[in-house]
């Protein structure tokens, strides 16, 4: 993978991630973990090779095909994305809204997962007006509203005190539980050997095969 | 236990209002005034041109060369052109009529009795089968009347070559103003866009259709385009009611002669239209392409 006209990023990435699966996702900064997360959620595309994504082959797929596969995917992003002139309820529900769904539908939905993120105070706020942990726990919120066949999140935890961190991971857990494939980029190297799922090692652009798990994922 | 009621749903999923959006409100208002003032020009002026035609090709002036009994003379010449085929009107400019053109220069009263002055028959002619300078001439002199025909050749044709000066001059006046506000107003359009890249790309991530992510920006921009283009429209109207005004005040002779009527209001109404169109355009075809380059 590339970026425009600059050198690949990515090499010889050579990747299968099994429905229902828990990974992490580890290297130093500027190893190329974001940039695979970005081909993962179809913000990029293969310069070579083949990318297939929920047994379809993306590289054949139409742009409608490839924003419905977006749509099986709740992403994280590291740096949030939220817009800040909608309220919290309405950046949570925005994949539900895109997707055309009726706001009758999830209504309920949304403010159970806001209590369960505990921001149930916050959802009529504003981003703006929230601290970095409650704008990443909206972004998760956003992320798994859908419930997503396949959950990213590039540095989740990163901004969130370690009890909201243990919190969050159980979420992704229970999601994973309900057949979510779950891949995490995280630094955070005590919670990635606490969880014991295993973990994908990226360095300059090159990734190690998976390390065997020590233990079941749990957090 | 209390339950957390979220607000209604916005409309949109892009801000009610932004920064961006007042200068291009008022570049587009602005470039919509020109081009509606431009186009009325244009009209104005392919009015004056086809009424400057009719007027020149439509008449004919006869001058009386016979010094001697002219007042007669010239009485007699009416009579006769007056039952010629394809003349419709017969109107003598007599020598009071003539003194009265030169009193604005020579002053009231300073015009002696005895100052030769030329006496004028001007012919309307019938616009279906006008009658000939030949014709007219040869009558004439059957009827014994020595005369000047003057069919305004020499000034119609550079009243003709004025005119079409002028038609093209604010044709391509008002082509380069409509380019422009194109241009402008695509431009304008990216550049807010660009702004809200952030929106775009969020939704485009969440799985948004990109004809559902081009609907939002298609809508703002489309309102944004009325409501600037009424605001130009409705400036340039007061412009143009103000310019008559002063044409009818005397001032004509200086300004273009500005008719704001129906077909004059039909270009006030349609601008913010399409203006609105345009925007509504400019913001699909900038969304649709720049979403297909990210990819």
């Amino acid at each position: 993978m590339r970026y425009s006209h600059g050198p690949d990023v990515l090499h010889d990435i050579n990747l299968n991630l099994a429905p229902g699966s828990f990974h992490f996702l580890t290297g130093p900064s500027g190893a190329g973990k974001s940039s695979l997360l970005k081909l993962i959620y179809l913000a990029q595309h293969c310069s070579a090779g083949q990318m297939r994504l929920f047994g379809q082959d993306v590289d054949a797929c139409t742009r409608n095909q490839k924003s419905l596969l977006r749509r099986r995917i709740g992403v994280v992003f590291q740096e949030f994305r939220l817009l800040e002139h909608l309220s919290v309820f309405e950046n949570i529900a925005l994949p539900l809204r895109a997707a055309g769904i009726k706001r009758e539908s999830y209504e309920e939905d949304v403010v159970e997962l806001l209590s369960w993120v505990g921001l149930g105070d916050a959802i009529n706020e504003n981003p703006r007006t929230l601290s970095g942990g409650e704008k990443q726990r909206v972004a998760i919120a956003r992320a798994v509203v859908a419930k997503p066949e396949l959950l990213i999140a590039d540095e989740p935890t990163g901004n969130v005190d370690p009890d909201m961190a243990i919190r969050l991971m159980r979420l992704f857990v229970e999601l994973n539980r309900l057949g979510s494939t779950v891949l995490i980029a995280s630094h955070d190297l005590q919670l990635v050997r606490a969880s014991g799922a295993p973990v994908l090692t990226i360095n300059e652009g090159r990734l190690s095969p998976p390390k065997a798990p020590r233990k079941r994922a749990r957090a | 236990m209390t339950r957390n009621v979220p607000e209604p749903t916005p409309p949109s999923m892009l801000p009610l209002r932004s920064r961006e959006d007042g200068p291009l409100f008022f570049v587009i208002a602005i470039i919509i005034f020109l081009a509606c003032v431009s186009a009325l020009i244009t009209r104005a002026a392919f009015v004056s041109a086809a009424s400057w035609r009719a007027d020149l090709n439509g008449a004919m002036t006869v001058q009386i060369k016979d010094a001697k009994d002219q007042d007669r003379k010239v009485e007699r010449a009416a009579k006769l052109l007056r039952s010629l085929p394809g003349i419709e009107g017969v109107m003598i400019y007599d020598r009071a009529h003539a003194k009265a053109l030169l009193e604005p220069w020579l002053g009231k009263g300073n015009i002696p009795d005895d100052l030769p002055l030329p006496i004028i028959i001007g012919l309307q002619l019938d616009p279906k089968s006008p009658a000939s300078k030949s014709a007219i001439q040869l009558a004439l002199s059957a009827g014994d009347i020595r005369a000047e025909v003057d069919d305004h050749r020499r000034w119609s044709a550079e009243m003709n070559n004025a005119a079409r000066f002028l038609q093209i001059f604010s044709l391509a006046s008002l082509s380069l103003l409509v380019s422009a506000s194109v241009a402008v107003t695509g431009f304008a359009t990216r550049a807010s866009l660009a702004a809200r890249r952030d929106v775009v790309n969020t939704l485009h991530l969440a799985g948004a259709f990109d004809r559902y992510i081009a609907e939002q920006f298609e809508r703002r921009f489309g309102a944004l385009g009325l409501r600037a283009g009424l605001m130009g429209a409705a400036l340039a109207g007061l412009a143009v009611g103000a310019a008559q005004l002063l044409s009818s005040g005397g001032a004509g002779l200086l300004l273009p002669v500005f008719r704001l009527d129906i077909p004059g209001f039909g270009i006030l109404v349609l601008a913010p239209v399409l203006t609105a169109f345009l925007g509504a355009l400019t913001a699909r075809m900038t969304v649709l392409s720049n979403l297909r380059e990210q990819e």
